[in-house]
Protein backbone atom coordinates (compact mmCIF):
# COMPACT_ATOMS: atom_id res chain seq x y z
CA UNK A 1 0.00 0.00 0.00
CA UNK A 2 1.38 3.46 -0.92
CA UNK A 3 0.76 6.77 1.09
CA UNK A 4 -2.16 7.90 -1.11
CA UNK A 5 -5.25 6.39 0.99
CA UNK A 6 -3.57 7.92 4.57
CA UNK A 7 -3.06 11.02 2.66
CA UNK A 8 -6.50 11.70 1.42
CA UNK A 9 -7.79 10.57 4.88
CA UNK A 10 -5.88 13.35 6.16
CA UNK A 11 -6.97 15.33 3.76
CA UNK A 12 -10.73 14.64 4.40
CA UNK A 13 -10.10 14.49 8.33
CA UNK A 14 -8.65 18.21 8.16
CA UNK A 15 -11.13 19.66 6.06
CA UNK A 16 -14.02 18.69 8.36
CA UNK A 17 -12.93 21.49 10.73
CA UNK A 18 -12.66 23.95 8.30
CA UNK A 19 -16.25 23.81 5.98
CA UNK A 20 -17.84 24.08 9.21
CA UNK A 21 -18.28 27.75 11.05
CA UNK A 22 -19.42 25.69 14.45
CA UNK A 23 -16.40 23.41 14.18
CA UNK A 24 -14.38 26.58 13.66
CA UNK A 25 -15.26 28.24 16.24
CA UNK A 26 -15.15 25.39 18.42
CA UNK A 27 -11.70 24.73 17.26
CA UNK A 28 -10.05 28.45 17.37
CA UNK A 29 -12.40 30.48 19.61
CA UNK A 30 -13.20 28.82 22.65
CA UNK A 31 -9.36 27.62 23.32
CA UNK A 32 -9.41 31.67 22.96
CA UNK A 33 -12.31 32.76 25.53
CA UNK A 34 -11.02 29.79 27.93
CA UNK A 35 -7.32 31.64 27.96
CA UNK A 36 -9.02 35.04 28.66
CA UNK A 37 -11.45 34.08 31.10
CA UNK A 38 -8.44 32.13 33.02
CA UNK A 39 -6.31 34.77 32.28
CA UNK A 40 -8.42 37.39 34.00
CA UNK A 41 -9.69 35.61 37.24
CA UNK A 42 -6.41 34.69 38.12
CA UNK A 43 -5.00 38.24 37.50
CA UNK A 44 -7.66 39.43 40.11
CA UNK A 45 -7.27 36.47 42.06
CA UNK A 46 -3.77 37.73 42.24
CA UNK A 47 -4.50 41.33 43.01
CA UNK A 48 -7.19 40.61 45.70
CA UNK A 49 -5.28 37.90 47.25
CA UNK A 50 -1.46 39.00 47.31
CA UNK A 51 -0.85 35.40 46.27
CA UNK A 52 2.15 34.27 44.51
CA UNK A 53 2.91 35.23 41.44
CA UNK A 54 3.43 32.17 40.10
CA UNK A 55 -0.29 31.66 40.63
CA UNK A 56 -0.69 33.24 37.35
CA UNK A 57 1.47 31.46 35.33
CA UNK A 58 0.28 28.34 36.70
CA UNK A 59 -3.11 28.49 35.28
CA UNK A 60 -2.51 30.29 32.04
CA UNK A 61 0.33 27.09 31.48
CA UNK A 62 -2.33 24.98 33.28
CA UNK A 63 -5.29 25.50 30.49
CA UNK A 64 -2.81 25.73 27.43
CA UNK A 65 -1.47 22.25 28.20
CA UNK A 66 -5.09 21.23 28.99
CA UNK A 67 -6.18 22.51 25.48
CA UNK A 68 -3.36 19.70 23.66
CA UNK A 69 -5.43 17.02 25.18
CA UNK A 70 -8.55 17.93 24.71
CA UNK A 71 -7.93 18.68 21.02
CA UNK A 72 -6.21 15.34 20.04
CA UNK A 73 -9.43 13.88 21.27
CA UNK A 74 -11.57 15.98 19.97
CA UNK A 75 -9.87 15.71 16.03
CA UNK A 76 -10.23 11.58 16.54
CA UNK A 77 -14.24 11.25 17.10
CA UNK A 78 -14.96 14.49 15.09
CA UNK A 79 -13.91 12.52 12.17
CA UNK A 80 -16.07 9.65 12.59
CA UNK A 81 -18.76 11.91 14.07
CA UNK A 82 -18.83 13.61 10.45
CA UNK A 83 -18.74 10.77 8.80
CA UNK A 84 -21.89 9.01 10.60
CA UNK A 85 -23.58 12.52 10.08
CA UNK A 86 -23.60 12.61 6.37
CA UNK A 87 -24.57 9.03 6.39
CA UNK A 88 -21.00 7.84 4.83
CA UNK A 89 -19.55 5.83 7.27
CA UNK A 90 -19.95 3.15 5.07
CA UNK A 91 -18.74 4.32 2.63
CA UNK A 92 -15.12 4.45 4.65
CA UNK A 93 -15.44 1.00 6.19
CA UNK A 94 -15.93 -0.78 3.08
CA UNK A 95 -12.52 1.05 1.73
CA UNK A 96 -10.10 -0.94 1.14
CA UNK A 97 -7.83 0.69 4.21
CA UNK A 98 -7.66 -0.76 7.90
CA UNK A 99 -9.09 0.56 10.47
CA UNK A 100 -5.22 1.45 11.60
CA UNK A 101 -5.12 3.59 8.78
CA UNK A 102 -8.13 5.24 9.53
CA UNK A 103 -7.06 5.65 13.31
CA UNK A 104 -3.57 6.86 11.75
CA UNK A 105 -5.17 9.75 9.84
CA UNK A 106 -6.95 10.77 13.19
CA UNK A 107 -4.24 10.72 15.35
CA UNK A 108 -2.36 13.04 12.50
CA UNK A 109 -4.94 15.68 12.29
CA UNK A 110 -4.87 15.72 16.35
CA UNK A 111 -1.45 16.06 16.43
CA UNK A 112 -1.83 19.08 14.06
CA UNK A 113 -4.50 21.02 15.73
CA UNK A 114 -3.46 20.68 18.56
CA UNK A 115 0.01 22.04 17.85
CA UNK A 116 -1.42 24.66 15.66
CA UNK A 117 -4.13 25.94 19.05
CA UNK A 118 -1.25 25.52 21.63
CA UNK A 119 1.00 27.72 19.27
CA UNK A 120 -1.93 29.91 18.83
CA UNK A 121 -2.36 30.50 22.64
CA UNK A 122 0.94 30.65 23.39
CA UNK A 123 1.14 33.88 21.35
CA UNK A 124 -1.79 35.10 22.52
CA UNK A 125 -0.77 34.70 25.74
CA UNK A 126 2.81 36.47 25.52
CA UNK A 127 0.69 39.19 24.14
CA UNK A 128 -2.11 39.41 26.00
CA UNK A 129 -0.22 38.43 29.60
CA UNK A 130 3.14 39.44 28.79
CA UNK A 131 3.76 35.16 29.57
CA UNK A 132 6.17 33.26 27.94
CA UNK A 133 5.58 29.32 27.47
CA UNK A 134 9.74 29.86 27.06
CA UNK A 135 9.73 29.85 30.92
CA UNK A 136 8.80 25.82 30.62
CA UNK A 137 12.04 25.20 28.22
CA UNK A 138 12.72 21.89 26.39
CA UNK A 139 10.41 19.88 28.50
CA UNK A 140 7.69 21.47 27.33
CA UNK A 141 7.61 19.07 24.60
CA UNK A 142 7.93 16.01 26.29
CA UNK A 143 5.02 17.61 28.48
CA UNK A 144 2.66 18.30 25.21
CA UNK A 145 3.64 14.31 24.16
CA UNK A 146 2.52 12.80 26.73
CA UNK A 147 -0.88 14.90 26.85
CA UNK A 148 -0.86 14.55 23.09
CA UNK A 149 -1.11 10.39 23.56
CA UNK A 150 -3.97 10.82 26.65
CA UNK A 151 -5.69 12.73 24.07
CA UNK A 152 -5.06 10.20 21.46
CA UNK A 153 -6.13 7.22 24.07
CA UNK A 154 -9.50 9.08 25.28
CA UNK A 155 -10.53 10.02 21.46
CA UNK A 156 -10.10 6.09 20.74
CA UNK A 157 -12.12 5.04 23.52
CA UNK A 158 -14.48 7.23 22.47
CA UNK A 159 -14.39 6.76 19.14
CA UNK A 160 -15.27 2.93 19.68
CA UNK A 161 -18.44 3.61 21.57
CA UNK A 162 -19.41 6.26 18.91
CA UNK A 163 -19.49 3.11 16.35
CA UNK A 164 -21.06 0.88 18.20
CA UNK A 165 -23.84 3.07 19.88
CA UNK A 166 -23.88 5.67 17.37
CA UNK A 167 -25.01 9.21 18.56
CA UNK A 168 -26.47 8.41 21.68
CA UNK A 169 -22.60 8.17 22.85
CA UNK A 170 -21.69 11.29 20.99
CA UNK A 171 -22.50 13.27 24.33
CA UNK A 172 -19.54 11.61 25.73
CA UNK A 173 -16.82 13.24 23.39
CA UNK A 174 -17.43 15.94 25.66
CA UNK A 175 -18.42 14.37 28.79
CA UNK A 176 -15.10 12.59 28.96
CA UNK A 177 -12.81 15.47 29.22
CA UNK A 178 -14.49 17.33 31.61
CA UNK A 179 -15.19 13.95 33.43
CA UNK A 180 -11.36 13.31 33.90
CA UNK A 181 -9.87 17.36 34.40
CA UNK A 182 -10.98 17.41 38.36
CA UNK A 183 -9.09 14.44 38.56
CA UNK A 184 -6.18 15.20 36.73
CA UNK A 185 -5.29 18.16 39.03
CA UNK A 186 -4.63 20.32 36.38
CA UNK A 187 -5.58 23.65 38.24
CA UNK A 188 -3.99 22.79 41.66
CA UNK A 189 -1.66 20.18 42.95
CA UNK A 190 -2.88 16.90 43.60
CA UNK A 191 -2.01 17.13 47.59
CA UNK A 192 -5.55 19.29 47.40
CA UNK A 193 -7.21 16.25 46.45
CA UNK A 194 -8.74 13.67 49.26
CA UNK A 195 -6.66 11.32 50.37
CA UNK A 196 -8.49 8.72 48.12
CA UNK A 197 -8.84 10.51 45.08
CA UNK A 198 -4.98 11.61 45.30
CA UNK A 199 -5.11 7.37 44.49
CA UNK A 200 -7.43 7.60 41.33
CA UNK A 201 -5.66 11.02 40.39
CA UNK A 202 -1.79 9.01 40.46
CA UNK A 203 -3.46 6.61 38.15
CA UNK A 204 -3.88 9.14 35.37
CA UNK A 205 -1.13 10.53 32.97
CA UNK A 206 -2.35 13.88 32.69
CA UNK A 207 -1.90 14.15 36.27
CA UNK A 208 2.19 13.82 36.18
CA UNK A 209 2.15 16.02 33.42
CA UNK A 210 0.28 18.74 35.47
CA UNK A 211 2.73 18.30 38.64
CA UNK A 212 5.67 18.21 36.43
CA UNK A 213 4.35 21.51 35.14
CA UNK A 214 4.37 23.00 38.34
CA UNK A 215 7.27 21.81 39.52
CA UNK A 216 9.21 23.43 36.76
CA UNK A 217 7.46 26.37 37.40
CA UNK A 218 8.60 26.82 41.13
CA UNK A 219 11.80 25.31 40.35
CA UNK A 220 13.20 25.87 37.55
CA UNK A 221 14.14 21.71 37.05
CA UNK A 222 12.37 18.80 35.21
CA UNK A 223 11.24 16.23 38.01
CA UNK A 224 11.64 13.32 35.85
CA UNK A 225 9.98 10.87 38.33
CA UNK A 226 6.56 12.69 37.05
CA UNK A 227 7.25 12.14 33.12
CA UNK A 228 8.56 8.45 34.23
CA UNK A 229 4.67 8.02 35.22
CA UNK A 230 2.95 9.78 33.04
CA UNK A 231 4.84 7.52 29.83
CA UNK A 232 4.46 4.64 31.54
CA UNK A 233 1.04 4.96 32.41
CA UNK A 234 0.07 6.45 28.79
CA UNK A 235 1.60 3.09 27.36
CA UNK A 236 -0.87 1.19 29.49
CA UNK A 237 -3.85 3.37 28.47
CA UNK A 238 -3.01 3.24 24.69
CA UNK A 239 -3.09 -0.57 25.12
CA UNK A 240 -6.20 -0.27 26.85
CA UNK A 241 -7.61 1.88 24.53
CA UNK A 242 -6.69 -0.18 22.21
CA UNK A 243 -8.38 -3.44 23.05
CA UNK A 244 -11.47 -1.48 24.18
CA UNK A 245 -11.33 -0.11 20.45
CA UNK A 246 -10.86 -3.31 18.74
CA UNK A 247 -13.51 -5.08 21.06
CA UNK A 248 -16.76 -2.26 20.05
CA UNK A 249 -15.61 -2.97 16.71
CA UNK A 250 -16.12 -6.05 16.74
CA UNK A 251 -19.35 -5.60 18.24
CA UNK A 252 -20.59 -3.53 16.04
CA UNK A 253 -19.74 -5.49 13.30
CA UNK A 254 -21.25 -8.38 15.19
CA UNK A 255 -25.02 -6.16 16.38
CA UNK A 256 -25.21 -4.62 13.08
CA UNK A 257 -24.25 -0.88 14.64
CA UNK A 258 -21.78 0.20 11.45
CA UNK A 259 -24.80 -0.46 8.81
CA UNK A 260 -27.69 0.93 11.67
CA UNK A 261 -26.07 3.96 12.19
CA UNK A 262 -23.86 4.30 9.35
CA UNK A 263 -26.72 4.91 6.92
CA UNK B 1 -11.82 -23.86 -13.27
CA UNK B 2 -13.95 -22.55 -10.64
CA UNK B 3 -15.73 -19.66 -12.46
CA UNK B 4 -17.14 -17.84 -9.28
CA UNK B 5 -16.25 -14.67 -8.11
CA UNK B 6 -18.72 -15.00 -5.09
CA UNK B 7 -19.15 -18.06 -2.81
CA UNK B 8 -21.62 -17.91 0.05
CA UNK B 9 -21.93 -21.21 2.07
CA UNK B 10 -23.98 -21.78 5.01
CA UNK B 11 -24.29 -18.09 5.46
CA UNK B 12 -26.43 -17.43 9.00
CA UNK B 13 -26.58 -14.11 10.70
CA UNK B 14 -28.83 -13.72 14.16
CA UNK B 15 -29.70 -10.96 16.07
CA UNK B 16 -30.47 -11.57 19.35
CA UNK B 17 -30.96 -15.36 18.38
CA UNK B 18 -33.51 -14.16 15.81
CA UNK B 19 -32.39 -15.86 12.36
CA UNK B 20 -32.62 -12.86 9.60
CA UNK B 21 -30.33 -14.83 7.16
CA UNK B 22 -30.98 -18.18 7.57
CA UNK B 23 -28.16 -21.06 5.83
CA UNK B 24 -27.89 -19.12 3.07
CA UNK B 25 -25.42 -20.77 0.05
CA UNK B 26 -25.60 -19.39 -3.52
CA UNK B 27 -22.73 -18.81 -6.01
CA UNK B 28 -22.36 -16.07 -8.46
CA UNK B 29 -20.28 -16.34 -11.51
CA UNK B 30 -18.17 -13.60 -13.38
CA UNK B 31 -19.79 -11.05 -15.41
CA UNK B 32 -23.31 -12.54 -13.85
CA UNK B 33 -25.78 -9.73 -12.72
CA UNK B 34 -27.67 -11.51 -10.36
CA UNK B 35 -30.89 -9.40 -8.43
CA UNK B 36 -31.39 -10.57 -4.49
CA UNK B 37 -35.11 -9.99 -4.37
CA UNK B 38 -37.27 -10.16 -1.00
CA UNK B 39 -39.86 -8.15 0.53
CA UNK B 40 -38.51 -5.83 3.96
CA UNK B 41 -36.70 -7.51 5.98
CA UNK B 42 -36.08 -10.75 3.98
CA UNK B 43 -32.27 -10.51 4.47
CA UNK B 44 -30.96 -9.09 1.46
CA UNK B 45 -29.14 -5.86 2.87
CA UNK B 46 -27.86 -8.10 5.41
CA UNK B 47 -26.72 -10.31 2.92
CA UNK B 48 -24.79 -7.67 1.13
CA UNK B 49 -23.07 -6.24 4.34
CA UNK B 50 -22.15 -9.58 5.41
CA UNK B 51 -20.47 -9.58 1.76
CA UNK B 52 -19.19 -5.82 2.40
CA UNK B 53 -17.29 -7.35 5.97
CA UNK B 54 -19.96 -4.67 7.82
CA UNK B 55 -21.52 -6.96 9.81
CA UNK B 56 -19.89 -10.39 10.61
CA UNK B 57 -21.82 -13.21 10.27
CA UNK B 58 -23.11 -15.91 12.72
CA UNK B 59 -21.47 -18.96 11.13
CA UNK B 60 -20.88 -19.62 7.59
CA UNK B 61 -18.30 -18.21 4.75
CA UNK B 62 -18.49 -15.90 2.34
CA UNK B 63 -15.21 -16.20 -0.82
CA UNK B 64 -14.74 -13.72 -3.11
CA UNK B 65 -11.95 -13.94 -5.75
CA UNK B 66 -11.40 -17.04 -4.14
CA UNK B 67 -9.94 -15.73 -0.66
CA UNK B 68 -11.61 -15.66 2.41
CA UNK B 69 -13.25 -12.12 3.13
CA UNK B 70 -12.81 -12.39 6.82
CA UNK B 71 -9.14 -12.81 6.61
CA UNK B 72 -8.54 -11.29 3.52
CA UNK B 73 -10.90 -8.27 3.37
CA UNK B 74 -8.45 -5.39 2.93
CA UNK B 75 -7.50 -7.43 -0.49
CA UNK B 76 -10.86 -7.92 -1.43
CA UNK B 77 -12.38 -4.59 -0.77
CA UNK B 78 -10.00 -3.24 -3.37
CA UNK B 79 -11.59 -4.97 -6.24
CA UNK B 80 -14.57 -4.71 -5.35
CA UNK B 81 -17.45 -1.49 -4.84
CA UNK B 82 -20.97 -0.62 -3.59
CA UNK B 83 -23.63 2.07 -3.98
CA UNK B 84 -26.91 2.79 -2.03
CA UNK B 85 -29.49 5.04 -2.05
CA UNK B 86 -29.86 5.11 1.67
CA UNK B 87 -26.03 6.34 1.79
CA UNK B 88 -24.05 9.63 0.96
CA UNK B 89 -20.96 10.98 0.91
CA UNK B 90 -19.23 13.57 3.27
CA UNK B 91 -21.73 16.32 3.14
CA UNK B 92 -18.99 19.00 3.85
CA UNK B 93 -17.86 18.71 0.66
CA UNK B 94 -18.07 19.27 -2.67
CA UNK B 95 -18.94 16.19 -5.20
CA UNK B 96 -15.25 16.69 -7.06
CA UNK B 97 -13.61 16.73 -3.21
CA UNK B 98 -15.67 13.65 -2.16
CA UNK B 99 -14.84 12.14 -5.46
CA UNK B 100 -10.97 12.77 -5.22
CA UNK B 101 -10.89 11.46 -1.49
CA UNK B 102 -11.79 8.13 -2.47
CA UNK B 103 -10.01 8.14 -5.62
CA UNK B 104 -6.98 8.03 -3.58
CA UNK B 105 -8.42 6.00 -0.99
CA UNK B 106 -8.81 3.19 -4.01
CA UNK B 107 -5.86 4.06 -5.64
CA UNK B 108 -7.53 4.76 -8.88
CA UNK B 109 -4.80 5.27 -12.12
CA UNK B 110 -5.18 8.26 -13.89
CA UNK B 111 -7.90 9.39 -11.23
CA UNK B 112 -8.70 12.88 -13.03
CA UNK B 113 -9.81 11.44 -15.95
CA UNK B 114 -11.71 8.73 -14.51
CA UNK B 115 -14.03 11.11 -12.22
CA UNK B 116 -14.48 13.40 -15.21
CA UNK B 117 -15.75 10.06 -17.44
CA UNK B 118 -17.88 9.36 -14.20
CA UNK B 119 -19.54 13.10 -13.55
CA UNK B 120 -20.31 13.24 -17.57
CA UNK B 121 -22.36 10.03 -17.58
CA UNK B 122 -24.60 10.16 -14.89
CA UNK B 123 -25.11 13.65 -15.79
CA UNK B 124 -23.79 15.18 -12.89
CA UNK B 125 -20.64 17.47 -13.99
CA UNK B 126 -22.51 20.57 -13.21
CA UNK B 127 -22.93 19.56 -9.45
CA UNK B 128 -19.27 19.28 -9.28
CA UNK B 129 -18.49 22.38 -7.03
CA UNK B 130 -21.57 21.93 -4.88
CA UNK B 131 -21.39 20.70 -1.73
CA UNK B 132 -22.41 17.21 -1.04
CA UNK B 133 -25.05 17.86 1.32
CA UNK B 134 -27.05 20.26 -0.55
CA UNK B 135 -27.48 17.82 -2.94
CA UNK B 136 -31.70 16.16 -3.85
CA UNK B 137 -31.64 12.44 -2.75
CA UNK B 138 -31.70 11.46 -6.90
CA UNK B 139 -28.35 13.75 -7.07
CA UNK B 140 -26.71 12.19 -4.15
CA UNK B 141 -27.75 8.84 -5.54
CA UNK B 142 -25.94 9.47 -9.17
CA UNK B 143 -22.87 10.30 -7.23
CA UNK B 144 -22.68 7.43 -5.02
CA UNK B 145 -22.64 5.86 -8.53
CA UNK B 146 -19.97 7.67 -9.69
CA UNK B 147 -18.05 6.68 -6.41
CA UNK B 148 -19.03 2.84 -6.34
CA UNK B 149 -17.38 3.08 -10.02
CA UNK B 150 -14.56 4.89 -9.16
CA UNK B 151 -12.19 2.08 -9.09
CA UNK B 152 -13.41 0.36 -12.24
CA UNK B 153 -14.94 -2.80 -10.01
CA UNK B 154 -14.54 -6.55 -11.08
CA UNK B 155 -17.65 -6.51 -8.53
CA UNK B 156 -20.47 -4.35 -7.66
CA UNK B 157 -23.35 -4.03 -5.51
CA UNK B 158 -26.06 -2.36 -5.55
CA UNK B 159 -28.50 -1.58 -3.02
CA UNK B 160 -32.03 -0.54 -4.66
CA UNK B 161 -29.95 1.98 -6.92
CA UNK B 162 -32.29 3.54 -8.29
CA UNK B 163 -34.80 3.86 -5.51
CA UNK B 164 -34.64 7.58 -5.42
CA UNK B 165 -34.01 8.43 -9.38
CA UNK B 166 -36.97 9.92 -11.75
CA UNK B 167 -37.96 7.74 -14.40
CA UNK B 168 -35.92 9.37 -17.28
CA UNK B 169 -32.30 9.01 -14.99
CA UNK B 170 -33.22 5.22 -13.55
CA UNK B 171 -33.49 4.44 -17.22
CA UNK B 172 -30.40 5.74 -18.05
CA UNK B 173 -28.88 4.70 -14.86
CA UNK B 174 -29.71 1.11 -16.03
CA UNK B 175 -28.24 1.69 -19.33
CA UNK B 176 -24.55 3.02 -17.91
CA UNK B 177 -24.67 0.17 -15.61
CA UNK B 178 -25.51 -2.53 -18.50
CA UNK B 179 -22.81 -1.04 -20.89
CA UNK B 180 -19.86 -0.81 -18.08
CA UNK B 181 -20.69 -4.44 -17.17
CA UNK B 182 -20.73 -5.71 -20.71
CA UNK B 183 -17.30 -3.47 -21.47
CA UNK B 184 -15.77 -4.75 -18.19
CA UNK B 185 -17.28 -8.07 -17.57
CA UNK B 186 -18.62 -6.80 -14.02
CA UNK B 187 -19.80 -8.82 -11.64
CA UNK B 188 -23.38 -7.01 -10.23
CA UNK B 189 -25.72 -8.05 -7.08
CA UNK B 190 -28.18 -5.94 -7.36
CA UNK B 191 -31.29 -5.67 -4.28
CA UNK B 192 -34.32 -3.70 -5.64
CA UNK B 193 -37.93 -3.66 -5.27
CA UNK B 194 -38.20 -1.79 -8.82
CA UNK B 195 -38.77 -4.83 -10.66
CA UNK B 196 -37.68 -2.88 -14.31
CA UNK B 197 -34.42 -2.98 -12.76
CA UNK B 198 -34.47 -6.68 -12.61
CA UNK B 199 -36.51 -7.64 -15.87
CA UNK B 200 -33.87 -5.09 -17.60
CA UNK B 201 -30.53 -5.72 -15.85
CA UNK B 202 -30.56 -8.97 -14.13
CA UNK B 203 -29.06 -12.49 -16.12
CA UNK B 204 -30.31 -14.46 -12.72
CA UNK B 205 -32.35 -13.65 -9.46
CA UNK B 206 -32.66 -15.32 -6.00
CA UNK B 207 -36.02 -14.59 -4.33
CA UNK B 208 -35.25 -14.68 -0.51
CA UNK B 209 -37.93 -15.07 2.55
CA UNK B 210 -36.70 -15.11 6.12
CA UNK B 211 -33.28 -15.34 4.97
CA UNK B 212 -33.80 -18.13 2.67
CA UNK B 213 -34.07 -18.43 -1.21
CA UNK B 214 -36.92 -19.60 -1.79
CA UNK B 215 -36.80 -19.56 -5.59
CA UNK B 216 -33.78 -18.65 -8.52
CA UNK B 217 -33.50 -18.78 -11.61
CA UNK B 218 -33.84 -16.34 -15.13
CA UNK B 219 -36.94 -13.77 -15.21
CA UNK B 220 -38.50 -16.29 -17.22
CA UNK B 221 -37.55 -19.40 -15.39
CA UNK B 222 -38.38 -17.55 -12.15
CA UNK B 223 -42.32 -16.48 -13.78
CA UNK B 224 -43.16 -19.81 -15.35
CA UNK B 225 -42.60 -21.84 -12.41
CA UNK B 226 -44.97 -20.05 -10.69
CA UNK B 227 -47.28 -19.39 -13.31
CA UNK B 228 -47.49 -15.56 -13.14
CA UNK B 229 -47.37 -12.83 -15.94
CA UNK B 230 -45.37 -10.33 -14.24
CA UNK B 231 -41.90 -10.34 -11.45
CA UNK B 232 -44.64 -8.10 -9.56
CA UNK B 233 -47.00 -10.85 -9.06
CA UNK B 234 -44.51 -13.77 -8.23
CA UNK B 235 -42.91 -11.17 -5.97
CA UNK B 236 -46.24 -10.22 -3.77
CA UNK B 237 -46.80 -14.02 -3.60
CA UNK B 238 -44.01 -15.04 -2.37
CA UNK B 239 -43.80 -11.84 -0.16
CA UNK B 240 -47.12 -12.90 1.43
CA UNK B 241 -47.41 -16.55 1.20
CA UNK B 242 -45.81 -18.47 3.76
CA UNK B 243 -46.85 -22.24 2.08
CA UNK B 244 -45.03 -21.18 -0.98
CA UNK B 245 -41.92 -20.31 1.39
CA UNK B 246 -42.17 -23.75 2.74
CA UNK B 247 -42.60 -25.97 0.26
CA UNK B 248 -39.76 -24.16 -2.00
CA UNK B 249 -37.04 -24.45 0.55
CA UNK B 250 -38.31 -27.96 0.83
CA UNK B 251 -37.56 -28.47 -2.58
CA UNK B 252 -34.77 -27.03 -2.68
CA UNK B 253 -32.85 -28.83 -0.14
Amino acid sequence: MTLRPLRALIYKNSIIWLRSGFRLADFVFFPMVDLAVWGFVTIYISQISHALPSVFIFMLSAIILWTVQFRAQQAICLSFLDDIESHNLLNIFIAPVGVVTHIAACYLVGFLQALFVFILQAVVAYLGYSFSFAVIGLPCTLLFLNLLFMGWSIGLFSTGLLIRFGHTSATLIWVIPFFLQPLSAVFYPVSVLPHWLQIISLCLPPTHVFEGMRQILATGRMDWYHLQWAFLLNVLYMLFASAIFKYLYEEARKHGSLTKYGT
Amino acid sequence: MNNNIVEVINLTKQFKNTPVVNDLSFSVSKGEIVGLLGANGAGKTTTMHMMLGLIKPTYGQIKIFGHDLDSQKNKILKRMNFASAYQSLSHNFTVQENLNIFADIYEVEKSKQRIEYLLEIFEVSPLRNKLTGGLSSGEKTRVNLCKALLNSPELLLLDEPTASLDPYIADKTRQILAQMQAENNMTIINTSHNMIDVHELCHRILFMQKGKIVAQGSVGEIMAKFGSESLDEVYISLSTNDSIYIEEVKTLK
